[in-house]
Formats: structure tokens, C-alpha cells, sequence
């Protein structure tokens, strides 16, 4: 039996009076398997065709508000052009919120983006920053911008102050602003990045405040989040604040867990930052765990990944970890030589508050081989770096009474720890009193 | 000198503009069909409120781009959480995140498959003459009758229809050559 041509049947599936003799054909369609499949087919392609998606129809709203977007941004950066060298004060004299030339997206976008980068280095710029950008982002209208993108616009600008906030360690105003930004992510259609943010910011400060369970809890699900949406970067994060809270509660084990699976991520993605952040503390674990063998051969490798990348702060905390190594090792001069060295560059590079936890650890050590008279002159050094970078806070309180302890004998390991994990939260949270450990 | 400097500025903000749409078409052109799919067969959700939410997830991405590293899997992500809170809206529906160990917008093989089949056909239909895509596209996807088609080319409906059937005989040619990976040998000269 012949087969029908693939034009007949292609008119057939057109339109079956297209055909000179459809009872014939229709027949023969039900004889025939071949033919019959062919009509199938072409029925499939027809019914392709019919799909918007065979067409590419491009969304011309969202192609217009892509081109528009793009020049507000390039009009922004001129803009703002003349606060990029500029100090906080020339920004904040300003008042870019009371000129209406900066009433756009792209500003906000702008201001965001850099409160981002300074949360870190100047949060108080930081803070000025955000609150530019979220009163500026309250100017526009629905009528200029779809409402989605404002909403993420507010949502970023209030996520940015959170972070800014955080850094000032003025935590209940920092959750007040997350309460904000996570008002302006909800009413987008779907959960985004910003509502991963805002739980790892919340993480953030019960974490600070010691509420371990609790912030495991918002970082499983800022983990899970970061994770279903391709964020591998902030699912580390996660990953990596939830190995800190396993060491802090010194369950050193499951932190080493956490802090390896980090590394594997950054050696198989050839990330260089995670993998030498990690080794170093995945270094600590293996001190702490008395495994010094594994111990040295991280922080010998943090220390050289610091070193190649020129990250000046990372390298002296990796040599301030190598000595607390050596002193494992019971080489204690050497040991005390390398915290000396460790305290003294955190105060080159103006860090006080490392350098005074360094100087903690340091007299930990000199206590631990009699030499308790060198401490007071040890912490008078570290008190001077405080005093000249203005951090008048608890910090100077819980030095004296380090300091006064060690000169009347009475220095013990808990003080020390006590005094340390103090200089920690207090450099965090300024307001913080220093309270001497219970007896 | 001033005037010059505008000038400059002005131009770089219209190649920034031209550069976003293009980027922006060729990001939609691969993946919107998919996350059609999946809010359609995936999560049950009817055409219209698919193609909104698709439209809502590109809206979210193009208010912050660079706050997205990964795009394909943040795009799937986002259709899911998207589609989740569509049927939450329906009370059938209460996690914020497609939490789990799999995302239930992760996408088959057969999904897959019919998206490339879609962005196939589609390279197709770019291969005809502009006559034919014009003639399908009204015919298929606008849904205008061949009658209506003739009149307006002042043609008989009867013609119309045989060029259909030449157009879509030329289309599956190129497509089938394609698939096999031919796709050079059947285009157009």
C-alpha cells in the first residue's frame, strides 16, 4: 500500500476539505500506521505553533523598564559621581532626600548598592546611605515604576540599613529594620533573595546576643533558601555562621563538620577566599581539638592562600592562630613571640579591638609560664590603642580588671576567657557593661 | 567642552539602554518558556496566571539584577516560591520557600525536552521568509482565519491556505533537519 505524500497530509491536518477524496484518505489513515503517525506529528507541530512560546514573544513592558533601569543607572553614577572619594560628611551635608534631581530609581539603587559596600569599613556612612536611599525610594511613585520594583527597592534600602545598624551593634533598631524590609519583600508575588538576607541578618543578631538555637533555627531556613535559589555564596554564609555557633558552644567536632563541607565547596567552585577562610577555621577546630598535625597543615596553607591574596587582617589572624599552635606545641617562646607580633599588627592596621583579643590570649600564655608581671605592660599597650581610636567603651573596664588581676595574682584561664569572648560581643554591641565572671 | 562631555554621557546612557534590552530579550527568549512550563505543569496554574507570574519573577530580577549570581537556578527558584504563593492565595499552600531536599520546580526530562523543542521551532521559524513567519504567526498564534488573512492581502482564502500548508512543510523540514542536527543543509539559500 503507498503512502500518502506528506503535503497531502499536511493539507488533510489544515483542513480536511483541502483533500479531493477524505473518505479515501481518512481510510487509508486508519490502515496505515505510518501515515497515521506523520498526521501526529504534524498535528504536534501545529499545536507548537499555536504556543506563544515557538514565537518568542518578547514582554515589551519589562524590555522598556530593562532599557530605562539601565540609563537610570548610568545617569545615577554621574550623579553621584562627586560623593565617591568624598567623606560622610560632604554626603551627609548634601541632603540628597530635600533635591529632587535624585528622586530616582537609580539613585536609590545607587545609595543601596554603596551602603552595601560600606556596612563593613563605615557603617555609620553606611547608615546615612540607607536612610538617603529609603527616604528617597518613599518619593516614587507607582506612576513612574512597576510596584514590584519599588517594593524591592525599599525592601534592599531598609535591608541595607539593618546591615549598617548591625555593625553598629544597635541591634533592637537593626531588627526594627528588618521588620521593614521584610514588610516591603512580602508584598512582592515570591519569596526572593531579600527575604534570605533578612533572615540571615536576624540569624545575625541572635547569634551576637548569644541566642544560639534559636539563630541555627533562621539560618537552617536562610541556608535552605540561599540554596533553592542558586545563592551558593549566601547558603555558605549560612553554613558558615551555623559552624561558628557549633564552635563558640565549643562542640568542635561538628563545627569542623560545617567548616569542611565550606571548603569543599570553595576547592570544587576553585574559590580561593572560602578556601583559605576555612582552612583557618577549620585550623582553630583542630587546635582545639588537639589534632595539631591536621591544625598546622591548614593554618600553614590559610597563611600562604592570605598571603598570595594580600589579605592583611586574614594573615595576621592566621600567624595569631599559628602561635596559639606553637604554644599547643609547647613551644612557648616562640609561641609568645608570634602573639607579640599578632598584637602589634592589629594595632598597626587599627584594629583594636583583635589586637586587645590577642593581647588576652598572649597573657593567657605569659600567666600559664610565670610571667605575670609582663601583662600589665602588655595591656597598658593595647588600653593606649583603644584610648586613640576613641573605642571608650566596656572593653577599657574589662582590660583594667584583667590587668588588676595579673598583678595581684589572681589571673585565672576563666577570667581570660571570660574577658575575651567580652571583647568580642562589646565590639559589636559599644553599650555592652563589662560584668567579672561569677565566682 | 561642557556640551561635549553631555554628549558623551548621553550616548553612553543610550548604549547602556540598548545593551539592557538585548541582554534582557535573550535572558527572557531561554527562559521564560520554561518557567511557563513549570507554573503550568508543574504547580497546576492556569496559562493566564502562569504567564503573570513569569512576568512578576522577570519583574523582581530586572529591579535588582546584580543581586542575583546564579540565574537559572535563582529564576527556577523564584517561579517555584512564585507558583507556592499563587496556590497560597488558594489556602492550599503555607511554606514561604520551596523548602526540601528538591525543589518541586526542578525540571524532568520531559519538560526540558519540550522547552527545546519550543526554542527550536522557534530558531526555525527565523530561518522562513518573511512572508511565511507573517502568514503563520497570524494564522497560528493570532488565530485569524484564512478568509480573514486573504482579505487583507487581497488574495483568495483557498491560496492562503495552500501557502499555509507550503510554509509549515518548509518549517518541519527545517526543524526536522535541525533536530537531527542538520540544521545547515535545510536552510534557506
Amino acid at each position: 500500500m503507498p503512502h500518502l505524500s506528506e503535503n497531502l497530509i499536511g493539507r488533510y491536518a489544515l483542513d480536511p476539505r483541502l483533500v479531493h477524496d477524505i473518505e479515501a484518505v481518512e481510510a487509508h489513515l486508519r490502515d496505515c500506521d505510518v501515515c497515521r503517525r506523520s498526521l501526529e506529528e504534524i498535528r504536534q507541530f501545529d499545536s507548537d505553533l499555536a504556543g506563544g512560546d515557538a514565537w518568542g514573544r518578547t514582554d515589551h513592558g519589562l524590555a522598556r523598564f530593562a532599557a530605562e533601569r539601565a540609563e537610570e543607572d548610568a545617569e545615577a553614577q554621574e550623579l553621584l559621581a562627586e560623593f565617591d572619594d568624598a567623606p560622610a560628611t560632604t554626603f551627609v551635608w548634601a541632603d540628597l532626600p530635600s533635591n529632587s534631581d535624585y528622586y530616582t530609581g537609580g539613585v536609590v539603587r545607587a545609595l543601596s548598592k554603596r551602603a552595601h559596600e560600606m556596612a563593613d569599613r563605615d557603617p555609620r556612612y553606611a547608615l546615612e546611605l540607607a536612610d538617603a536611599a529609603i527616604s528617597i525610594s518613599r518619593r516614587l511613585s507607582e506612576d513612574d515604576y512597576p510596584a514590584t520594583a519599588l517594593h524591592e527597592w525599599r525592601g534592599e534600602a531598609w535591608k541595607e540599613k539593618a546591615a549598617a545598624l548591625f555593625c553598629l551593634g544597635r541591634f533592637a533598631e537593626t531588627l526594627q529594620a528588618v521588620d521593614c524590609a521584610e514588610a516591603e519583600y512580602n508584598k512582592l508575588s515570591h519569596a526572593g533573595v531579600g527575604h534570605v538576607a533578612v533572615l540571615y541578618i536576624r540569624a545575625s543578631v541572635l547569634y551576637e546576643q548569644e541566642d544560639y538555637e534559636a539563630a541555627a533555627r533562621l539560618l537552617d531556613r536562610s541556608a535552605a533558601a540561599a540554596l533553592h535559589l542558586g545563592e551558593i555564596d549566601r547558603y555558605m554564609a549560612a553554613l558558615h555562621m551555623l559552624g561558628s555557633i557549633h564552635y563558640d558552644r565549643r562542640q568542635f567536632n561538628t563545627a569542623a563538620t560545617f567548616f569542611a563541607t565550606i571548603l569543599r565547596f570553595g576547592e570544587k567552585n576553585n574559590s580561593i577566599v572560602w578556601i583559605a577562610r576555612e582552612r583557618l577555621t577549620l585550623g582553630n577546630c583542630f587546635i582545639e581539638l588537639g589534632d595539631l598535625t591536621v591544625a598546622r597543615q591548614y593554618l600553614e596553607a590559610a597563611l600562604l592562600q592570605f598571603t598570595t591574596l594580600r589579605f592583611d587582617t586574614e594573615i595576621v589572624r592566621t600567624q595569631k592562630a599559628i602561635g596559639r599552635l606553637l604554644f599547643s606545641e609547647t613551644k612557648h617562646v616562640s609561641a609568645i613571640q608570634m602573639l607579640r607580633r599578632s598584637v602589634a599588627d592589629f594595632t598597626r592596621l587599627q584594629m583594636p579591638t583583635d589586637a586587645a583579643i590577642a593581647a588576652v590570649q598572649l597573657a593567657e600564655m605569659l600567666h600559664a609560664t610565670g610571667r605575670d608581671r609582663d601583662i600589665p605592660h602588655l595591656l597598658n599597650g593595647v588600653v593606649q590603642a583603644f584610648t586613640q581610636a576613641g573605642k571608650l567603651t566596656g572593653a577599657l573596664t574589662a582590660l583594667a580588671y584583667l590587668k588588676e588581676a595579673a598583678v595581684s595574682g589572681k589571673l585565672t584561664n576563666t577570667l581570660t576567657s571570660h574577658v575575651g569572648r567580652y571583647l568580642v560581643r562589646v565590639d559589636r554591641q559599644p553599650a555592652l557593661l563589662f560584668a567579672p565572671p561569677p565566682v | 567642552m561642557a556640551v561635549a562631555t553631555a554628549a558623551v554621557a548621553v550616548r553612553a546612557r543610550a548604549d547602556a539602554s540598548d545593551a539592557a534590552v538585548l541582554q534582557f530579550e535573550a535572558i527572557y527568549a531561554a527562559y521564560a518558556p520554561l518557567l511557563r512550563k513549570i507554573a503550568v505543569r508543574k504547580f497546576g496554574i492556569p496559562r493566564g496566571d502562569a504567564e503573570a507570574l513569569v512576568h512578576d519573577v522577570f519583574a523582581t530580577y530586572l529591579a535588582n539584577p546584580s543581586n542575583v549570581r546564579n540565574l537559572r537556578p535563582y529564576l527556577i527558584g523564584a517561579i517555584c516560591n512564585a507558583a507556592r504563593q499563587h496556590l497560597r492565595r488558594d489556602a492550599t499552600e503555607k511554606e514561604l520557600f520551596c523548602n526540601g531536599p528538591v525543589c518541586a520546580a526542578t525540571p524532568e526530562e520531559e519538560l526540558v525536552d519540550s522547552v527545546i523543542r519550543s526554542i527550536t521551532i522557534r530558531s526555525t521559524l527565523a530561518q522562513l521568509g518573511p512572508s511565511c513567519q507573517e502568514t503563520l504567526r497570524r494564522f497560528y498564534l493570532t488565530g485569524e482565519s484564512a478568509p480573514t488573512i486573504a482579505e487583507s492581502r487581497k488574495t483568495t482564502a483557498n491560496y492562503i491556505l495552500r501557502l499555509l500548508n507550503y510554509c509549515r512543510n518548509r518549517a518541519r523540514a527545517i526543524y526536522v533537519a535541525m533536530s537531527q542536527g542538520g540544521a545547515r543543509d535545510a536552510s534557506p539559500q
